[in-house]
């Protein structure tokens, strides 16, 4: 698929705001980190926007309107509302935001019919956010979310008035490989240009994932997701991508592309988001996404990286991906051609690159800064010294972390095994050996830690390695920058794409770092990321139901929610 | 010695501080091989990580060390509309920070030379030595339409003493002994702390 519409050069400036006032969009992945700050930034600056519809999944007893409703009063996302509005938040949400139950796996994204005989005739656009972007999930999950999701949803936006859709993927579904990727699609050639069928492909997949749950799931249902994993990853790898997530979001993309009707359709990708530069805050970020784990990785024992320091890693802060989704969608809204076809790619590679040496010494660098300012002094004298440094050959090649993995293993087995008691005289037992005892339990206890540890970091560089070592991508961004350059020097200041202006440095060490250390790096502890005390809204969220009229939902009592992207 | 002592990695930390030791002990035979040897040592770092050093050493270290006089005497002269200029034999890195902390319009420091994005360990010339080159100095005063002859200069070394001939109005502050030798030779005004002035007294 070669984009069939190209931005025409030379006309008038177009308005972000003008080609949205009065429009009505239905989101999905509204749980989600972009869905959520992307809505909050249509509602901060775009106020006249019609109507946002939000699909939510009821869950865990809380009603799809209710887990919307706690998203508006707990989120940080939305402190920029709630301190422009204040008290009267809710009345602004109620013109505004309207909730739908559905899941996104289920046709028509489970939507009831007769709410969508109310929602179709006035939706001018469906925005696919929702997404699995675990890089090795259950393939069964990622068909049903990434795939069939994004049908389903298509399907649901050729329904609509506007018969427009814009399908959130990925910059990388470009595969794996080290060149200039373009804003085009070829339908059925896959990244190292095998030829495929998309359909014939997922319906392979799921039949040997049935095959599989058929011999295995019974008895070991572990094992059973080892291996539809395993053969997922392999079928990927073989077509010429590098894990399963890019490769369903690819799948997705090849179908869209293959649709024949009258729908208008625009692939957005972003590349690796990250966190916000100023909106709805400097440093927000939500869930594990690609920086955390390699930024958790500088703080452990294991200091010798396998980056390649040239290769690209292409950030963009999520504020920055909201703002080229805007853009995009407008551009969709002002075109009255049907059946367009365009592709947006959200990146910085192209045009103010980052490598990933740099991101790494920026990385190390900021943390010798906290060190070193540290009221602990094995942290100011010791940690504050120690820097992680990229190291030449690959994470496979490196034989000194399973090494030493095993090697932590074996003692730490070694001492759990051993009791002093046994070993000493029986003067010197009294005196020394219960304390003795406990030393070495306390040895063991750390020694298994640091055994999993590196564990952990075995498997995220093997993980990680098409990333940092083995492909080299530049995406180029031509299209959201035309259409940046194509805003009123007021509009460009509020929806113009602007990963041009990125300092790096100060952006890595001031926003970006103090952002994960505080909202995504306590989830790999196992702790909590922060939420807002609650700032009860003065009326429910408005949720569609089947009846003629909308019901008022009764909020549920509070319940966690989890933020990764998820199935709604 | 901090930025040497804060290379990526073991070996650059050892070699860069072994390096800034030779140079200390090459200063007062040859003060510009020492400075050549001295510099040497940031060969390979990258211009973020001198950046944030030089950063940190001048907010933790030079800022810190002002003494109220000085403060005083840079807070008249800008409250009387002069041009405040900073000249230091470090690098921008370093003056650079002091600089914008105290307000300073210009600073004459000495710049490293970058390949891709690290440091080759080279300055760029003009460099500035431990004392200022009297050119430089003029030309730089006619391109900023500076008149010598009506500026204040301030030095504490015996190396300060070159800058002070330059201009029409010297100031030596808490100077060691040979400049204080000097300034009293010359009749300059000798500004001293009040904490070494009850020292001496």
């Amino acid at each position: 698929m070669n984009a069939t519409r190209r931005l025409p050069i030379g006309e008038l400036a177009f308005s972000v705001r003008e080609s949205l006032r009065g429009r009505s969009v239905l989101v999905t992945g509204m749980t989600g980190f972009l869905a959520k700050v992307w809505v909050a930034f249509l509602l901060d600056r775009v106020p006249d926007i019609g109507t946002i519809t939000v699909l939510a999944r009821g869950k865990r007893g809380q009603s799809a309107g209710a887990r919307v409703q706690r998203i508006f009063e707990r989120s940080p996302c939305f402190r920029p509302l709630r301190k422009a509005h204040g008290a009267n938040l809710g009345a602004f949400l109620e013109r505004k935001i309207e909730v739908v139950s559905g899941d996104v796996r289920r046709p028509m994204l489970g939507i009831d019919e007769r709410v969508l005989a109310q929602l179709l005739p006035r939706l001018d656009a469906v925005v696919h956010v929702a997404g699995l972007t675990d890089f090795e999930p259950d393939p069964r999950d990622a068909i049903a979310v990434n795939v069939r999701g994004a049908m389903h949803a298509a399907d649901l936006a050729a329904r609509t008035s506007g018969k427009r859709f814009i399908h959130i993927s990925t910059c990388y579904v470009a595969g794996q490989g080290s060149r200039e990727v373009q804003e085009d699609l070829h339908p059925g050639i896959s990244p190292n240009g095998t030829r495929f069928d998309p359909e014939g492909e997922l319906l392979a997949l799921e039949s040997v994932c049935s095959a599989i749950d058929a011999r295995l799931e019974r008895d070991d249902a572990a094992e059973a997701r080892r291996e539809r994993v395993s053969t997922g990853m392999k079928r990927a790898v073989a077509l010429g991508w590098p894990n399963l997530y890019t490769y369903t979001k690819a799948l997705a993309e090849h179908l869209l592309a293959e649709r024949d009707e009258a729908l208008s359709i625009t692939m957005v990708r972003p590349a690796i988001v990250e966190c916000a530069r100023e909106f709805p805050f400097p440093g927000w970020n939500e869930g594990m996404n690609t920086s955390g784990p390699l930024v958790w990785l500088i703080g452990t024992p294991h200091r010798r990286v396998p980056f390649q320091p040239k290769n690209h890693f292409d950030v963009v802060p999520v504020d920055t991906v909201a703002r080229g989704m805007t853009l995009a969608l407008a551009d969709a809204l002002r075109d009255p051609t049907a059946g367009v076809r365009a592709v947006w790619q959200l990146a910085s590679s192209d045009h103010n690159p980052l490598t990933i040496g740099r991101a790494l010494d920026l990385s190390t660098i900021a943390r010798r800064r906290q060190y070193a300012k540290s009221e602990d002094l094995f942290e100011r004298f010791v940690l504050a010294h120690l820097d992680s440094v990229p190291m030449n050959r690959a994470a496979e090649d490196d034989p000194i972390l399973p090494a030493a993995r095993k090697a932590t293993r074996l003692l730490r087995d070694a001492l759990v095994d051993l009791n002093p008691e046994h070993y000493l005289p029986a003067g010197l037992r009294e005196r020394f050996g219960e304390n003795l005892t406990k030393k070495i339990r306390k040895a063991a206890k750390t020694l298994g830690t640091t055994s999993r540890t590196l564990g952990q970091v075995e498997q995220m560089l093997r993980v990680y390695q098409p990333f940092v070592w083995e492909d080299d991508l530049i995406f180029a961004t031509s299209r959201v920058r035309a259409a940046t350059a194509m805003l009123s020097e007021l509009e460009r200041s509020s929806f113009g794409f602007d990963a041009h202006t990125i300092d790096w440095r100060s952006y890595w060490i001031d926003v970006q770092m103090p952002g994960l250390d505080k909202w995504s790096l306590p989830l790999l502890r196992g702790e909590r990321a922060p939420e807002d005390p609650a700032c009860p809204l003065d009326r429910e969220v408005r949720e569609l139901v089947h009846e003629e009229r909308t019901i008022v939902e009764r909020p549920q009592p509070s319940m966690m929610l989890s933020m990764s992207e998820d199935a709604e | 010695m901090w930025l040497a002592s804060n290379a990526p990695g073991l070996r650059h930390r050892i070699f860069g501080v072994g390096t800034v030791a030779l140079s200390a002990s090459l200063g007062a035979r040859d003060p510009g091989m020492a400075r050549t040897v001295a510099w040497s040592m940031l060969k390979g770092l990258s211009e973020d990580r001198i950046a944030v050093l030089g950063e940190d050493w001048a907010q933790d270290r030079v800022l810190p060390s002002i003494k109220p006089e000085a403060q005083r005497l840079m807070d008249e002269a800008r409250a009387r509309g002069l041009v405040l200029v900073l000249i230091s034999e470090s690098i921008t890195q370093v003056a650079g920070p002091a600089q914008r902390a105290l307000g300073f319009d210009h600073v004459l420091a000495n710049t490293l030379e970058w390949g891709d994005g690290h440091a080759t360990g080279q300055l760029e010339p003009p460099i500035v030595g431990s004392e200022v080159d009297p050119r430089r100095l003029r030309a730089f005063a006619e391109r900023e339409a500076i008149d010598l002859s009506q500026s204040h200069a301030y030095g504490a070394h015996r190396r300060d003493g070159l800058l002070l001939s330059l201009v029409g109005r010297p100031c030596a502050i808490d100077p060691d002994r040979e400049l204080d030798r000097v300034a009293r030779e010359l009749d300059w005004p000798v500004v001293r702390s009040a904490r070494l002035e009850r020292n001496a007294s």
